[in-house]
């Protein structure tokens, strides 16, 4: 009985230890955004304190204003978010299409055609970057939101993660839809896009915050201030201010916030469907 | 002859009278502003009016563009064609069979918008790649000289090139590193089974869905010789200080650092997902077998987690061969170019010394790297029971 007792009191404090244990490498692993934020509102002489300063005295939101004034940063957010929108709708709308094909039709050269898709994944942007450039330059797409949008369009991944989806949703409903003569496309949207909701909103997310966070394409395709993006923005915005860290925070702050917020509140579909494929955001 | 092959036959003899069309029309165009061009170069020579000039610098400008719209467009329609080749090929094939043809132009149909824009932007452009590592191609320049294989020659014996490849490599060696934090991360998370994991998990992933350019930034701060945290929190254990990101002996294991804390949260999710999917009776029969925890780990764990593991690390090592934007933002290749990874320097290749047709050839090492890597995935990945 004591032997009992003792033993569950062990297990206890192991469990307990674990758990203090991932709660400080937690902490340890967003230090860094911790000290983004606390700094965004620092005044210029405690940025350089030593010891960090965690907790600024005073609150300067002057630096978000003068960040504000120093770029313009609300064309950079409505670019950014024209782009993200429109690129991860249309993604999504796409895929949906191409995977509905894939899992539902049947057709001779599907196989192939699938196998040729996913061959496409082998293909980074980081390799077509330049062969892209030329070919959008050539449509005279420079400096505009075709050039930012259209390419990466379609992506091999979420048609993959959305056939995934369509697969496992019953053939029952299928052959009962056949038999009551609605046709393909109305049987996509008014049965299958409404029963996969989790499995769109994944995707829609992941190519959001995919076009939200890239920098190569639109460094290279945009010239003209007007129509930067925002990473592309915070980084030219780094190279002229680099040495006032309050408003260098600030507009780091300004961007990587609002995805974070977004992701927090869908994390649990987000999380599954990156265990799923492994796709990464 | 059958019909199907017949109507190819016409289609095929089509693209290429459009391509020779394509090729005179252009020619003649070209032609007519050259005339126009050297007639005004004849006039500038007795009058330096700025008007001619002006109308010079004008014909220039119009020539230039010709030759650009006219790759573009010829481009992207060469490839319709081919499409519509292969299309109207089925569609005579199947005549006979009018239920089948109709499925199989409603599965085309539903496929057609992802699969033109794959094959524009995808698939075409690392052809195209290939066709601009033979030409000697300034976006400036009007003439794109031929010239075989000398932009091969020269990536492969350019130092540079080889040192970008070597920075990669050593980049890369931050994966197996990470792996192991990762690992150690997912097994402590799915071990403790108490309320609030779901949250830390959550905050494990952050670093991987915010911006690179964001953390590229912070970890400036906390690598900064001065005043920055990784010196500050080191001088407690008596070390340092360090210059980080100044010394091109540390700048590149600064970067890696950074990235298996980018990495660890998207890792340790693929981790956990692996660690779930062993069956429990496994480790029951381990036990009654009297298997210690690191025989268990040994001996279940880790062979059961193997394909999940080569996941991580080929899709880890893909993942570090394309690194740029840190590099970008905290480095820009230096100190000494102890930093400058491949897709860097094809970056300032091609966009600062405006050298494409270089560029693109180290572009299609890059590929043929990758396409290994990748390849080596989807043998890999048919073992894994949720891929196909």
């Amino acid at each position: 009985m004591i032997l009992n007792t003792r033993r569950t009191v062990k297990q206890f404090d192991a469990k307990k230890l674990l758990h203090l244990l991932l709660i400080t490498v937690a902490v340890l692993m967003n230090l860094p955004f911790i000290w983004m934020i606390s700094t965004a509102f620092k005044a210029p002489d405690e940025v350089f304190s030593i010891p960090p300063k965690w907790i600024p005295d005073q609150l300067m939101w002057e630096n978000f204003s003068n960040m504000w004034h120093a770029a313009p940063f609300d064309i950079y957010l409505l670019n950014s978010l024209i782009v993200s929108v429109i690129g991860a709708t249309g993604t999504t709308i796409i895929g949906a299409l191409a995977a509905f094909g894939f899992a539902k039709l049947e057709f001779k050269g599907k196989n192939i055609i699938f196998f040729l898709f996913l061959m496409t994944t082998m293909i980074p942007l980081e390799v077509r970057v330049i062969p892209n450039y030329i070919i959008v330059k050539s449509f005279g797409w420079l400096d505009t939101f075709e050039a930012l949008i259209i390419p990466g369009l379609a992506s091999a991944f979420a048609i993959f993660l959305l056939r995934q989806f369509f697969l496992g949703i019953p053939r029952d409903l299928d052959d009962a839809a056949t038999i009551d003569g609605c046709s393909r496309l109305r049987y996509l949207f008014t049965i299958i896009l409404p029963l996969s909701k989790p499995a769109l909103l994944t995707v829609w997310l992941f190519m959001f915050i995919r076009r939200w966070n890239s920098l190569l394409w639109p460094l290279v395709v945009t010239n003209r201030d007007e129509m930067r993006v925002v990473q592309v923005g915070l980084a030219s915005f780094q190279d002229h201010f680099g040495v006032e860290w309050g408003e260098l925070m600030a507009a780091s702050t300004l961007v990587a916030i609002p995805i974070m917020i977004v992701f927090l509140f869908v994390q649990k579909h987000f999380i599954e469907g990156v265990a799923r494929v492994g796709i990464k955001g | 002859m059958n019909r199907a092959h017949k109507n190819s036959l016409w289609l095929i003899a089509l693209t290429v009278l459009f391509a020779l069309w394509g090729f005179f029309a252009v020619q003649e165009a070209v032609h007519e502003q050259a005339t126009t061009i050297s007639q005004l170069e004849a006039l500038t020579a007795t009058h330096s009016a700025p008007a001619v000039q002006a109308a010079l610098q004008q014909s220039k400008f119009v020539l230039n563009g010709v030759r650009q719209n006219y790759l573009g467009w010829f481009f992207a329609i060469f490839i319709l064609l081919i499409a519509m080749i292969a299309l109207v090929d089925f569609v005579s094939r199947n005549l006979q069979r009018p239920m089948r043809l109709r499925q199989v132009l409603a599965g085309y149909s539903f496929v057609a918008p992802a699969g033109v824009q794959l094959l524009l932007f995808s698939l075409g452009p690392i052809l195209f790649a290939l066709f601009i590592s033979f030409h000697s191609w300034s976006i400036l320049a009007q003439e794109k000289p031929f010239v075989g294989l000398d932009n091969y020659a020269e990536v492969l014996g350019s130092g540079d090139f080889w040192n970008s490849l070597k920075n990669t490599a050593l980049y890369t060696l931050h994966v197996p590193v990470g792996m192991a934090v990762s690992l150690g991360l997912a097994l402590l998370l799915n071990r403790a089974k108490l309320p609030g994991l779901g949250i830390l998990r959550t905050i494990f992933y952050l670093p991987s869905i915010t911006s690179f350019v964001a953390i590229a930034i912070v970890w400036q701060w906390i690598y900064n010789p001065d005043f920055g945290l990784m010196n500050y929190a080191l001088s407690w254990l008596g070390l340092g200080p360090y210059e980080w990101l100044h010394n091109p002996g540390t700048a590149l294991l600064s970067l890696m650092l950074m990235a298996i804390w980018v990495q660890a949260g998207y890792q340790m999710v693929i981790f956990l997902a692996g660690l779930q999917n062993i069956p429990a009776y496994l480790y029951e029969a381990a036990l009654i077998d009297g298997a210690s925890t690191w025989q268990r780990f040994r001996y279940v764990t880790l062979p059961m987690l193997k394909p999940t593991t080569f996941f991580v690390l080929v899709t880890s090592v893909i993942g570090s061969f394309q690194v740029f934007t840190q590099i970008y933002v905290m480095t820009e290749g230096g100190p000494l170019q102890a930093t400058e990874v491949i897709v860097y320097h094809i970056y300032k290749n091609a966009w600062d010394y405006l050298r494409m047709g270089f560029a693109s050839a180290m572009s299609f090492v890059l590929f043929v790297i990758i396409m290994f890597l990748t390849l080596l995935q989807f043998r890999m990945m048919g073992q894994r029971s949720d891929w196909q």
